[in-house]
């Protein structure tokens, strides 16, 4: 318990989401119900466009070219103040409902699951409503941290030499010390249970070349629902996939990094 | 971009984080392809901020030929189900392949302009159409190939070619990335051009480089045929 009440936490990102599946014009009614709702609770909104592009080899060109087929996402976003300094925000798409909490420098909020749990049952439940939604098919949770020099020097030799097997226990077992961490990205897949997995990754973070290296050690649960799982369990299932996050924290992060998020 | 990079675009993938994980693992954000899948991008996406534009190099007409693009397509929204292409006066919905709708328009506005039977209207939407696509790349597919015997020059400006009658010819690219690194400078070839409106070549194929016996004859052809004549008669 205490263990989830650090003063100096890595985290710099939650989020917390369900996968849906209305049928067009169920969404597309239920959308422009959701925005007449919406500011009420979250008066900044916006609508963004992204893309996914599949590559497919087309074999007949000299020279051969890959083929670049794009299928645009509308992403609904509702903020619940300007965008740019907005801890607490809702993403909904056509599959997908999420919430999103990042750290904002200089504000307190931990962003902790406790402390979100109410705005995330309620706001869930009206979307799904407008949505006509009544189960989901699927539940994710993402926890995004971060390493840097300036939040943790003692990590570091240098600012662009940092000791990785002092913060990640599985790189500790080395016979060999550590000088220094390259970026090469990794990712793992875990097992937790049936319909249960996660994701543990690494990949250097970007951020300014004078602040030093920083790295995003990222945790991910996704919780697939074999047959339909009602909207009202949602919030019993994030609860679990949130433990499942913290036991990868506990089994990735040494016990001197931890002492030190403290 | 090369097959190399787009190896770096897959291994990228995993590490973005949750929705789209959960939906095709094969499928590559536009923030990916700008090339960096830096974690600003990736925050960006986590934060739901949304890229509005989308860069693809060309779309498939049919058989080999496509429309190249040069310019990255803006959207904006409509509808929960429906977004409208700028410039080009398009509305599709989200799960359509609008690449295919382009395409018509480009066509048909194409085949009106060149017939100068553009509406006012039109005419404006064709302006801005224009900046999009590499006209010069396009032409390029429907111009039929020279065959060209020719001698590899390199001037301060660009490699070229400088066929029999003395014309040079500018390459827009090197050998090299042609993958004729190995010619030099002084060989004699045979290949296939296509040249751009600029005289310049704008497709090189077929490249063969030929013995520097047969180039001696064919540029003397009257000397080795009576030379040939003389030796015939002395046998």
């Amino acid at each position: 318990m205490t263990e989830r009440h650090f003063d100096n936490p890595p985290i710099i990102r939650r989020c917390y989401g369900v996968y849906i599946a209305p049928n067009d014009i169920e969404f597309a009614r239920g959308i422009e119900k959701w925005n007449k709702l919406a500011p009420e609770r979250f008066p900044e909104s916006k609508q963004n466009t992204r893309w996914n592009i599949t590559f497919v080899p087309r074999v007949h060109q000299n020279p051969p070219r890959m083929e670049q087929v794009p299928k645009a996402i509308i992403s609904h976003d509702y903020y619940e103040s300007s965008p740019e300094d907005c801890a607490f925000s809702m993403s909904v798409k056509r599959n997908s409902l999420f919430f999103h909490w990042r750290r904002i420098p200089g504000q307190s909020s931990r962003g902790d699951f406790d402390d979100l749990r109410d705005k995330i049952d309620e706001n869930i439940k009206l979307v799904a409503g407008a949505l006509s939604v009544e189960n989901v098919l699927g539940i994710e949770t993402h926890y995004h941290n971060r390493i840097t020099y300036a939040q943790y020097p003692k990590f570091y030799t240098s600012k662009k030499s940092l000791k990785l097997g002092e913060i990640i226990r599985h790189f500790a077992s080395y016979n060999f010390k550590h000088k220094g961490y390259g970026p090469p990205n990794c990712s793992v897949q875990i097992h937790f249970a049936e319909n249960i997995s996660g994701n543990f990754s690494i990949s250097k973070a970007n951020i300014p070349d004078d602040q030093g290296l920083g790295i995003n050690v990222d945790f991910q649960v996704q919780y697939r629902v074999k047959d339909q799982c009602p909207m009202s369990d949602v919030i019993a299932k994030m609860e679990e996939s949130r433990e499942y996050i913290h036991k990868m924290f506990r089994d990735m992060f040494t016990d001197a990094a931890r002492k030190s998020f403290k | 971009m090369t097959i190399a990079e787009i190896g770096k675009l897959e291994q990228s993938e995993r590490f973005r984080p949750y929705e789209e994980l959960a939906t095709e693992s094969s499928k590559i954000s536009v923030d990916d392809i700008a090339g960096a899948a830096t974690d600003n991008e990736k925050e960006s996406e986590c934060g739901h901020q949304g890229v509005d534009s989308l860069f693809i190099e060309f779309i498939p007409i049919g058989k080999d030929k496509y429309l190249p693009l040069r310019k990255p397509l803006r959207t904006s929204y409509v509808d929960p189900l429906t977004l409208r292409l700028e410039d080009w006066e398009i509305e599709f919905k989200v799960d359509e392949d609008f690449r295919q709708l382009v395409i018509r328009k480009y066509l048909d506005l194409l085949a009106k302009a060149s017939n100068g039977l553009l509406t006012e209207a039109e005419e404006i939407q064709w302006l801005n159409i224009i900046e999009y696509v590499d006209y010069k790349e396009y032409r390029a597919q429907y111009e039929q190939p020279r065959f060209v015997w020719a001698e590899v020059v390199n001037d301060d400006l660009a490699p070229a070619i400088k066929t029999f009658d003395g014309t040079l010819l500018h390459l827009l690219t090197d050998f090299e990335s042609l993958g004729f690194g190995w010619l030099r400078k002084g060989d004699f070839i045979s290949c296939r051009v296509i040249f751009s409106q600029d005289n310049c070549i704008e497709k090189i194929t077929d490249i063969e480089t030929l013995p520097k016996l047969l180039v001696e004859v064919a540029s003397d052809l009257p000397n080795w045929l009576k030379f040939n004549e003389q030796q015939e008669s002395q046998d």
